[in-house]
C-alpha cells in the first residue's frame, strides 16, 4: 500500500495552497481574545469537545475466573524513542473562514543524543468556500479519499468530490482540527522513518476507525513502523475508556504502590478489540503516580512486553509521564505573545476589519468562569 | 512607538528595535488635532517583559543544552519580532502649547498620539538664548554648543569617576574663560593645567615665592606646625609675638610710605621671648621655614619668580589662567596655601569691588577639593562667593566629599561618569533635576559625554559630546608605570618562564 508522497512535501504543499487564499472581499475579523497568562493548545479542548473519538459500546461480562496479570517493567534494552505532538491555535474568525496556525514537533532521543524537529505552519487562512478541495486533500493524504467527503466516483480514475460530509466541518473548531490531526499524523509518518529498532511514542491512543484518521492510515503507520523495526506506544493523558463500566485511570488501583501495566485487550468485546491497532493496556510509569492508557503495536515478532520495557528503560519519566513527550508538547504550544504576533501578522497582511472577540465576563460578572 | 504607561512625570514607551529611542533623546508628543503636547527626555532603555517569555526563554535555552533542533518547516513570518520590542522610560521635561515650550504643568496627553523626535536644532533653539558671551566647547547630536558664559557664575561641580574626563571638560572652561579675560585660578594637585596655554604655573618655593606680608602672619604659624610644630607654651609666644612683630613692622611701612614687606630675615632678629630656650625654639624653626626658601627674602634676588599676587592676577586678567601646582607639598602645606590665597582673592574681590575696581572677579577651580580645603571653608566660599564675587569650579571623582550645600546651591553641574550609588545620591541633591536621571545618565555615559544642568542650559538636562582641547594643549597628566619601559611579551612555542628582556 503506497502511502501520502513525502508526508514533508505535502505538508509544505498544503502551506503553499493556504498562501494563495485570500480573503473573498474585506471583512471583518473577530480576534480572538487571549488572556496574558494563556498557554494554547486548542486541540486539547478539542479533545475534550468530541469525546466521541472513543465511542463507548457495551462491555460483555467477564467470566469470574479471568485472571489480569499485573506486570512490572524489567530490564529492557536501550533504544531510539521517539515522539510525536502536535497543536493548533485559532487566531480568529471572519464570515468566510479562520485564521489558525499550527506546530508540531518530533523529538528524538538516540544514544545520549538529542534531536528536536520542529513544524510551524505559522499564520493561515483556512476559506470556508475550499472546505471540499481542502478536506479532500486531506483525505487522500490519509489514504481515504472520501473520509471527509462525498466522490462521484462515475469515472473511477478521476473521482470527483462533490460534497463535505455532515458533521465533518459544521463549524470552524471541526474544521481547524481536521486538519491538525492530518498534521500530526504526516508528523508520525515521518517519525517513523528517522529512528530504527526503536519506540515512536503517539499521543493519544490508536483506536482505528475513528472520525479523523481511517483504519487503513493507521494500518500504513503500523506497516512503515516494521520497515524500520520500530514498535508505536500510544499514550492517551485524557481517555474516557471504560473497561468493565470502570474508567481506565482506576484499573491499577489495587496495585498503587508500584508501577507498572496491565493489559486489557481481552476483556474488550472482540469489536472492541478490533477497533484497536495493537493491545489495550492501563500503565502507571512511577509509584503512586497516574495511570493512563497505553496502545501498543510491537514490531511483528515482538512482545509487547518487550517494547514496553524497551520503552520504559530508554525513557525518563518526569512525575509519571514520559519527559520525551513533556518535551514534545513543550514545542507545540501557543503563547499570548505568539498569538499577538500572529494577530499582528493577519492585520499587516489581510485585508481584514479586526474586531475583538466578544468577552462575556462584565455580563457575567462577578461569577465568571467557564460558560456553556 | 506608542505609549505604554504613564505613571507621574514618568512616560513609557513600546517600540522596535528598528526604531531609535536612545539615552538622551527627546521626543515630542502631541495629540493630533491640537497643538498640546510634551516634550520627553529618554533615560534608559529596557527589554519587554511580556507574558510567555519566560517559558520561550527556558525552552530555547534547554534546547540548545540538551539536543539540536532542526526547524524542517518554519512559515512563522514576524514571530520573533516580539522580541526585538523594547521600553523606553522618559521623564517629561517640558509642556508644548502650541509652538511653546513652558515648564511642565501636570498635564498629560492620551495614547492617541504622534510620537516623533525633536530635531537637535529644535531643541537648541528652544532650550538656548542668544549667548552675551558665548563659549562653545560641546556639540549636541554633532550641532555646536554656545553656552552663555554668564551662566557659569557661580558656583559650578565637574564630577565623574577617575578617567571619565573631567580635567578634559574643566581645561575647556579654563580656556573659554581665559580667553573672554575672566581671571581664572585652578588648584591643581595633579599637575593637569600647567600645559594650558598662555598659563602661569606657581608652584610654591620654585617659580612663586610669596610675600609674608601677602600671605599673612598665620601662614607661617601653620608651616611651622606642620614641619616642627613648638611645644605649647612656645606656640602660644609665637603666635602671640608674630602678630605683633607683623603689625609694628605694617605700622613702619605706612609710616615711611613703603609697600608692606616682610620676611624671615627680618622675624630672626627680632625678640620673642626673655626665656632663652623659648627664644631658641622659635628661631630655630624660622631658620628652618627660610632654608625651605618658601617666602620671599628682601636680600636675594630672583629672576623668573613670581611673588606679587596681586601682579599675578593682573595677568590672569589679561588672559593667562594661574596654575597653583599643589604636587609637591604636604597636605597641611597645600591647604595653609590654599587658604592663603583664598584670602588674597577675597582682598581683591574687595578692592574689585569699590570705586575704582573694574569687576575683575575671577573663577576659581578647585581640583579635588576635600584634600586641601576644610568643609567650613568651602562652606564660606559658597555663601559668601556670591557677595564676593568669586566663582567655584570644584572638580571631583568623590562628590561625597563635598558638602551637601555645594550641591543645594549649586548652579551647574557637569556630570560625567558616575557609578557609585552614595556618589549619585550625593550629586542628586540639587535642585535642577531628580536622582532617577541623575542615575540614568550618570551609568550609561559613554566616554567623551557629559550631562550638563543647570542655569547654563535653563535647568534643561543634556547629554552633550565634549569636544577635543586644541593641539596646544596637552593631555592629562601622565601616569608614571613601570610598564611602559617594557616591550609587549609575546608568547613563546616552549612557554618558557623567562622574562623578555626590555627594548
Amino acid at each position: 500500500m503506497s502511502g501520502p508522497r513525502n508526508p514533508l512535501e505535502r505538508i509544505e504543499d498544503f502551506i503553499d495552497l493556504l498562501d494563495r487564499s485570500t480573503l473573498e472581499r474585506r471583512d471583518n475579523l473577530n480576534l480572538r481574545y487571549i488572556k496574558p497568562d494563556d498557554i494554547i493548545n486548542d486541540s486539547l479542548e478539542d479533545y475534550e469537545y468530541y469525546p466521541d473519538e472513543e465511542v463507548q459500546v457495551p462491555e460483555i461480562v467477564i467470566e469470574e475466573n479471568e485472571v489480569i496479570d499485573f506486570n512490572s517493567f524489567n530490564n529492557g534494552d536501550i533504544c531510539d524513542i521517539a515522539a510525536i505532538d502536535s497543536g493548533i491555535v485559532r487566531l480568529g474568525e471572519t464570515k468566510n473562514g479562520l485564521f489558525f496556525a499550527l506546530r508540531g514537533s518530533i523529538i528524538i532521543d538516540s544514544n545520549h543524543n538529542r534531536q528536536a524537529y520542529l513544524f510551524r505552519t505559522g499564520p493561515r487562512y483556512l476559506s470556508f468556500s475550499k472546505k471540499l478541495e481542502l478536506l479532500y486533500r486531506i483525505g487522500q493524504d490519509l489514504l481515504r479519499p472520501n473520509l471527509f467527503v462525498e466522490l462521484d466516483n462515475s469515472d473511477q480514475n478521476n473521482p470527483v468530490p462533490i460534497q463535505v460530509k455532515k458533521g465533518v466541518a459544521d463549524d470552524s473548531h471541526q474544521y481547524a482540527d481536521r486538519f491538525r490531526n492530518w498534521f500530526e499524523r504526516l508528523l508520525q509518518l515521518i517519525a517513523l522513518e528517522r529512528i530504527h529498532n526503536g519506540v515512536v511514542l503517539f499521543d493519544g491512543a490508536l483506536t482505528l476507525r475513528t472520525r479523523d484518521t481511517p483504519s487503513t492510515f493507521l494500518n500504513y503507520l503500523s506497516t512503515n513502523a516494521n520497515v524500520n523495526n520500530n514498535a508505536i506506544i500510544a499514550i492517551s493523558k485524557q481517555s474516557n475508556l471504560q473497561v468493565r463500566d470502570v474508567p481506565i485511570h482506576f484499573w491499577l488501583d489495587e496495585e498503587s504502590h508500584t508501577s507498572g501495566y496491565k493489559r486489557l485487550t481481552s476483556l474488550l468485546t472482540i469489536g472492541r478489540q478490533q477497533r484497536i491497532l495493537g493491545n489495550l493496556y492501563a500503565v502507571r510509569f512511577t509509584p503512586a503516580g497516574p495511570t493512563f492508557r497505553m496502545d501498543v503495536k510491537a514490531v511483528d515478532g515482538q512482545r509487547d512486553k518487550e517494547a514496553i520495557d524497551n520503552f520504559y528503560i530508554s525513557c525518563l519519566m518526569k512525575a509519571g509521564f514520559p519527559d520525551i513527550l513533556v518535551r514534545a508538547h513543550a514545542h507545540s504550544y501557543f503563547t499570548s505573545g505568539d498569538v499577538t504576533c500572529y494577530q499582528s501578522w493577519i492585520r499587516a497582511n489581510y485585508n481584514i476589519i479586526p474586531k475583538l472577540e466578544v468577552n462575556l465576563g462584565p455580563p457575567f460578572a462577578p461569577f465568571g468562569g467557564r460558560f456553556k | 512607538m506608542e505609549i505604554l504607561k504613564i505613571q507621574d512625570d514618568n512616560i513609557f514607551l513600546l517600540f522596535h528595535s528598528a526604531e531609535a529611542a536612545e539615552v538622551g533623546e527627546q521626543f515630542q508628543i502631541i495629540e493630533p488635532g491640537s497643538n498640546n503636547g510634551i516634550i520627553i527626555q529618554v533615560l534608559s532603555n529596557d527589554s519587554y517583559q511580556y507574558a510567555g517569555i519566560e517559558q520561550e526563554l527556558m525552552q530555547s535555552i534547554l534546547e540548545q543544552h540538551i539536543s539540536e533542533t532542526h526547524r524542517e518547516i518554519d512559515r512563522e513570518i514576524g514571530l520573533n519580532e516580539l522580541k526585538n520590542l523594547k521600553i523606553a522610560k522618559a521623564k517629561i521635561r517640558k509642556e508644548v502649547q502650541g509652538e511653546n515650550w513652558i515648564p511642565w504643568s501636570g498635564w498629560i496627553p492620551t495614547r492617541n498620539v504622534e510620537i516623533t523626535s525633536v530635531l537637535p536644532e529644535n531643541l537648541i533653539n528652544k532650550i538656548f538664548l542668544i549667548p552675551s558671551f558665548p563659549i562653545c566647547f560641546t556639540t549636541f547630536n554633532s550641532h555646536a554648543l554656545q553656552f552663555d558664559g554668564q551662566n557659569l557664575d557661580k558656583v559650578n561641580v565637574i564630577t565623574g569617576v577617575k578617567g571619565s574626563g573631567k580635567s578634559h571638560l574643566a581645561k575647556h572652561i579654563v580656556i573659554s574663560l581665559s580667553a573672554m579675560q575672566i581671571p581664572c585660578i585652578v588648584f591643581d594637585i595633579n599637575g593637569e593645567y600647567s600645559g594650558l596655554p598662555q598659563a602661569i604655573t606657581l608652584r610654591w618655593g620654585d617659580t612663586f615665592l610669596p610675600d609674608l606680608a601677602d600671605l599673612g602672619y598665620w601662614v607661617l604659624l601653620s608651616i611651622i606646625d606642620s614641619l616642627n610644630p613648638l611645644p605649647e607654651t612656645s606656640r602660644n609666644t609665637f603666635e602671640h609675638q608674630l602678630a605683633y612683630h607683623f603689625q609694628r613692622r605694617r605700622l613702619w611701612c605706612e609710616q615711611t610710605n613703603r609697600r608692606f614687606s616682610i620676611d624671615i630675615d627680618f622675624l630672626l632678629t627680632q625678640p620673642w621671648s626673655d626665656n632663652e630656650l623659648v627664644q631658641g625654639a622659635i628661631e630655630r624653626r624660622l631658620r628652618l621655614v627660610n632654608n625651605l626658601n618658601l617666602f620671599r627674602r628682601e636680600i636675594v634676588v630672583t629672576r623668573g619668580v613670581y611673588s606679587n599676587f596681586n601682579e599675578i592676577y593682573e595677568q590672569s586678567c589679561n588672559g593667562h589662567p594661574i596654575i597653583i601646582d599643589l604636587r609637591n607639598q604636604s597636605l597641611k602645606m597645600q591647604k595653609a596655601l590654599t587658604t592663603a590665597i583664598i584670602n588674597q582673592l577675597e582682598d581683591i574681590c574687595q578692592t574689585e569691588a569699590q570705586d575704582g575696581g573694574r569687576n575683575r572677579y575671577p573663577f576659581v577651580f578647585f581640583e579635588e577639593a576635600h584634600f586641601y580645603i576644610t568643609e567650613s571653608d568651602i562652606m564660606n566660599m559658597i555663601t559668601r562667593g556670591r557677595h564676593i564675587g568669586i566663582s567655584s569650579v570644584f572638580i571631583t571623582n568623590t562628590p561625597q566629599n563635598l558638602p551637601d550645600t555645594v550641591f543645594r546651591q549649586l548652579d551647574n553641574l557637569f556630570l560625567l561618569q558616575l557609578t557609585h550609588q552614595n556618589d549619585i545620591k550625593q550629586v542628586s541633591k540639587n535642585s535642577f533635576t531628580d536622582e532617577e536621571t541623575i542615575e540614568c545618565f550618570a551609568t550609561r555615559m559613554l566616554p567623551t559625554n557629559a550631562l550638563i544642568i543647570g542655569k547654563i542650559t535653563q535647568k534643561y538636562p543634556l547629554i552633550v559630546n565634549v569636544n577635543c582641547l586644541p593641539e596646544s594643549v596637552g593631555p592629562t597628566g601622565v601616569t608614571r608605570s613601570t610598564w611602559t619601559r617594557l616591550t609587549p611579551v609575546s608568547t613563546h612555542a616552549n612557554n618558557t618562564n623567562s622574562p623578555v628582556p626590555p627594548s
